[in-house]
């Protein structure tokens, strides 16, 4: 059974400047004896990404996540991924998970498009026998027939678009996350996607999606929550959503 | 190739200059320069693992050491081919000890060992400190002039520290006597399995500390 549960979940970022980022400068800085200023807390400033957020999704939930820049939406993805370990509180994540933040996400560059599609693949955590299955299908919906041969360098940055898309949505996943809605193509082939990727959202058991589109979210979710300096909402129901973007900040009197 | 033409270069060069036999020199640079490149490749390449990884390493829970696993298998890839050099030297050579030659093995597997916790460990500092790899790259090229890789250690140096407790000469020599002369020098092992003991607790114990920073920092 799918299911999500965040508790009390708390996050930070460590902020540190292009400056720190040097080993040499670092050193030079503990020979001169620049650090017995932060002697007393020499506590590394930090952001809070996430503050306190609470959450729960079962099967059939479809959230958007509604929010200004910086507010913590994708962060919030991609805790639900599992790239980011909570700091605070706890998330639990059952089910199989396809995040669909970077479509690019582990493509190879001077790998054909057919070796890029069993390395996606594997990264997704698919065994050799399920990629096997789904290469012809993936090859066929991309449309980029012998092009398929020839290194994904070669390619037109549609045609790498297009092969990037057709691969991470053949997953069969429980839980989607996708951070915007993806638009991808010419003319022709965005048609196509677009109702592959309505198909593929209506395989999903729980869809989380951040968006700045509100007619997107109310035409495909259920449920929304909003983010405001890493803080969230309640999850209320889309009916609601009108009154919860009028609320003021609850991180604006600070 | 690269190698070949270096295997090549010093030890017919190196021959004439130290007045060594070609027959002495060549099969023992071949074979040093070989391990060398494995040994130097791994580590440089296994401290810049998780910064190439980075685009998924922030968006999917797959497990770093995986990232070092990676870079691994491609360099074990590389010195498989690499090992041709080896071999078509000591055949031209004739030479070929027997059976105590697969003591090269054990310490092919030790290298192997002691590249993994130095490739996680510089991965981990090189996420945070980026001007790590160049650091790196330029002690390794110190340590590779500097250690009897391609030249032999004359006796007046055996006392040395960069011939008596070298672990990257060690490693070399771990390898390189069973194949030359079929035996395993033994404090080249009594040496390299203690540091690879000790050195995968220190780095499990930093990737404990580390592990869910690494992310903050790519």
């Amino acid at each position: 059974m799918a299911k999500i549960h965040v508790r009390d979940l708390w996050l930070y970022f460590p902020l540190i400047g292009a400056d720190s980022q040097s080993l040499k400068r670092y050193l030079k800085q503990v020979a001169i004896g620049g650090s017995l200023a932060r002697k007393g807390g020499s506590q590394q400033t930090s952001l809070v990404a996430l503050r306190n957020v609470n959450l729960s999704l079962g099967p059939g939930d479809r959230l958007g996540l509604i929010g200004a820049n910086g507010s913590g939406k994708t962060t919030l993805l991609r805790c639900l991924a599992g790239a980011y370990a909570p700091d605070k509180g706890e998330v639990e994540v059952d089910g199989r998970v396809a995040s669909l933040l970077d479509l690019s996400m582990g493509v190879d560059p001077s790998a054909t498009g057919l070796e890029n599609i069993r390395l996606r693949g594997l990264v997704a955590g698919l065994s050799s026998k399920e990629i096997k299955a789904k290469t012809e299908e993936i090859a066929d919906f991309s449309g980029l027939g012998p092009f398929l041969a020839m290194p994904m360098k070669t390619y037109s940055s549609g045609m790498q678009a297009r092969l990037a898309f057709a691969a991470a949505t053949s997953v069969e996943a429980e839980i989607l996350l996708m951070d915007e809605w993806i638009a991808v193509g010419d003319a022709g082939f965005r048609q196509q996607a677009q109702e592959r990727l309505t198909s593929l959202l209506e395989r999903a058991h729980i869809l989380v999606i951040a968006s700045h589109e509100p007619t997107l979210i109310r035409s495909i979710c259920n449920k929304v929550m909003r983010m405001d300096h890493g803080q969230s909402s309640e999850v209320v129901d889309i009916d609601q959503m009108d009154e919860l973007m009028a609320r003021p900040a609850p991180g604006s009197t600070m | 190739m690269m190698t070949m033409t270096l295997v090549l270069g010093i030890g017919i060069n190196y021959s004439a200059l130290l007045h060594q036999q070609v027959k002495d020199l060549l099969p023992f640079v071949a074979i040093g320069l070989v391990v060398w490149g494995f040994l130097n490749a791994s580590i440089a390449e296994g401290g810049d693992s998780f910064v190439m990884g980075a685009a998924m390493i922030k968006q999917s829970a797959l497990p770093l050491p995986m990232f070092i696993l990676r870079t691994s298998i491609r360099n074990a890839i590389n010195l498989a081919h690499q090992v041709v050099i080896i071999v078509a030297v000591l055949a031209w050579f004739k030479i070929f000890p027997g059976l105590p030659m697969l003591w090269a093995l054990a310490g092919l597997v030790i290298l192997i060992c002691n590249l993994g916790w130095v490739g996680l460990l510089l991965a981990m500092f090189s996420s945070r400190f980026r001007d790590m790899p160049q650091i790196v790259a330029a002690v390794l090229q110190l340590v590779f002039f500097l250690s009897p890789i391609f030249w032999r250690p004359p006796p007046a140096l055996a006392n040395s520290l960069f011939v008596a407790a070298n672990p990257f000469y060690f490693s070399i020599q771990s390898i390189r006597e069973p194949l030359l002369h079929g035996v395993s020098p033994p404090q080249t092992l009594l040496f390299l399995l203690p540091l690879a003991v000790v050195g995968w607790i220190v780095t499990i114990l930093v990737y404990n500390q580390t592990r869910r920073r690494v992310v903050h920092y790519l």
